[in-house]
């Protein structure tokens, strides 16, 4: 389930294709990477806490709650909510522990 | 001296107060940085506003529309700008170091101001790390990055003026809206009501607000006054908000709870220099002290706009300018005497700008018992630190947060501190029945941003000014 979805197209009206997981998604060009994940990407969270195990969302969409956290080109822990997405992309959810076990 | 002299000036954040202090620098012929984590130029009040499209401003109204000539002013002013620039530490000798594109630099000025701007407060409350939880201004600033709005009908609950700007945004786009819950206290308005005169003097503001309550109730929403504990329930993502209005409970469903308590200073910059802060006792938040310009005790650091007191956008800016007139002074670009018309007009334009500022403080004063959350609930999201270890440390003989810090790691997750340090400082003072402006707000080390430790080996540092 999204937890956004498409309102209003930004000026220009460019898209990216980036890839989500091993899936390509053409998404607008510009958005955050946040925004890519939660409206595009049929996402309703973009990480697992690495604590508990539970599923996490961003808070406050704007680089203080770290609860965006995504592994972006292979780096991991980017902020999703203040980085833009660019063509060929590569985006991967944080749903694993560091270690690579599931949680 | 430094190898790096490039700018007179650094500036950090690209928002109401930044661009303003950029403008101004530029204008008095001072060379200006500015360091921008966001893509672009607005910080969050006027976020992403050169490219969203005409239209969708024109939906979000004035207050949005006006950040499109300052921006546009601050494009042609010759301030270099970068877009995302994480800094992560600032020095008592204006080095800066940040990260821009997974690359660390650092740079030097004689002068640096910090206008990192407001958050909204976080509040610690049963389900709010549930995904579909988020600040109500938050999906104001996601909307302005993606022109994506909640999928599905929201739930608003809390207090303040940012929530009912929001709730009016999010009418307007057409979110269904399918309860807001006001937990503003019962007994605000009339002790509010002696700040009044204040108030009157800008009736311009007062009949916004006005306005805007007035579409909340035609619009026939659901809105539920007196609000308290509210809770978040679900199972991998919010389902159902409960709530309690006169000692009645109240469940409603939805797929998305926007909460907003207040909008309070960042102080990452202030606090990891050591700087002095103070509290404000009403809205409840620490800020730097800082003199009428935004100057602090170490020469080379200013502090402008919400960041130094949170005063709002438009006051911001003309704090930014304030800052930058002082330094031109300072910095021997200017003679003194040149300031003697435009600081008495600017501090007049400020002082009109924050007339009815007593007035909606008051108005919307945090609830007494805003931190009283249940032992069970988590403060710090990122270590999942609860509510209860909190008041346990403070049982053992833990009396500052620092201390509840190394013992609990309440505030050592990714965001450091950022989402409990102000929750955990209440809490601890809570249990110890003290003041929460006695305590030692919780200690900020650079990087003051999580890097990968080869960008940080990677950094080119510059040389020691002093060797």
């Amino acid at each position: 389930m999204s937890l956004f979805k498409e309102h209003s197209v930004m000026k220009g009206g460019r898209s990216v294709t980036v890839d989500f997981e091993g899936s390509a998604v053409t998404v607008p060009a510009e958005i955050s990477v946040a925004a890519a994940v939660l409206a595009h990407g049929g996402k309703d969270h973009t990480r697992k806490s690495p604590i508990g195990g539970e599923n996490r969302a961003p808070f406050c969409f704007m680089g203080v709650c770290h609860e965006c956290l995504v592994e972006i080109d292979g780096l991991p822990n980017q902020q999703a909510c203040i980085i833009e997405v660019r063509e060929g992309m590569k985006i991967k959810r944080q749903l694993e522990l560091p270690g690579g076990d599931e949680i | 001296m430094s190898s790096d002299t490039r700018h007179d000036i650094i500036i950090v954040g690209g928002g109401p107060a930044g661009l303003s202090a950029a403008i101004t620098a530029a204008e008095l012929g001072l060379k200006t940085l500015v360091l921008d984590e966001q893509p672009s130029p607005g910080g969050q009040l006027y976020r992403n506003i050169e490219r969203v499209a005409s239209a969708t401003v024109k939906e979000l109204g004035p207050d949005y529309a006006h950040g499109l000539a300052l921006v546009d002013r601050f494009r042609k002013s010759g301030a270099d700008y970068q877009d995302g620039a994480v800094v992560w530490n600032i020095e008592h000798d204006g080095t800066v170091s940040y990260s821009q594109r997974g690359r660390s630099s650092q740079i030097r000025a004689e002068r640096v101001v910090v206008a990192i701007g407001a958050t909204e407060r976080p509040v610690p409350f049963a389900g709010w790390t549930l995904p579909g939880v988020m600040g109500a201004g938050a999906i104001d600033a996601n909307f302005k990055s993606s022109g994506s709005v909640p999928a599905g009908p929201v739930v608003l609950c809390g207090s303040g003026p940012l929530l009912l700007l929001v709730i009016g945004h999010l009418s307007s786009l057409g979110v269904e809206i399918g309860a807001v819950l006001d937990t503003t206290p019962p007994g605000n308005t009339l002790s509010a009501l002696s700040f009044l005169s204040g108030a009157l003097r800008r009736c311009d503001y007062l009949l916004k607000g006005v306005g805007m309550l007035l579409q909340i109730r035609k619009s026939k929403i659901p809105y539920y006054k007196n609000v308290t504990a509210y809770k978040a329930h679900g199972g991998s993502c919010v389902e159902e908000v409960s709530f309690t209005v006169k000692g009645k409970e109240h469940r409603l469903a939805t797929n998305m709870l926007l909460v907003h308590e207040g909008v309070v200073s960042r102080c990452d910059f202030s606090m990891l220099l050591g700087l002095k802060h103070l509290w404000e006792p009403v809205q409840r938040y620490w800020y730097p002290q800082t003199d009428r310009y935004g100057a602090t005790k170490s020469e080379s650091i200013y502090v402008a706009g919400d960041g130094a007191f949170v005063h709002g956008g438009v006051p911001a800016a003309v704090k930014g300018s304030l800052a930058v007139y002082d330094i031109a002074v300072k910095l021997g670009k200017r003679p003194q005497s040149e300031n003697s018309d435009v600081i008495p007009r600017l501090q007049k334009e400020l002082s009109a700008e924050l007339a009815p500022r007593p007035f909606v403080d008051a108005l919307y004063r945090p609830r007494k018992n805003l931190f009283a959350v249940d032992d069970d609930t988590v403060v710090c999201r990122c270590e999942e630190v609860t509510a209860g270890d909190i008041r346990q440390a403070v049982r053992e003989g833990c009396s500052e947060p620092n201390e509840i810090k190394a013992l609990t790691r309440c505030g050592m997750g990714p965001c450091q501190g950022r989402m409990c340090g102000s929750a955990l400082a209440e809490i601890t003072a809570g249990e110890q029945g003290l003041d929460t402006e006695l305590l030692q707000p919780l200690n900020i080390r650079a990087p003051v941003r999580n890097l990968p430790l080869m960008e940080l080996s990677e950094v080119e540092l510059l040389e020691n000014p002093e060797s």
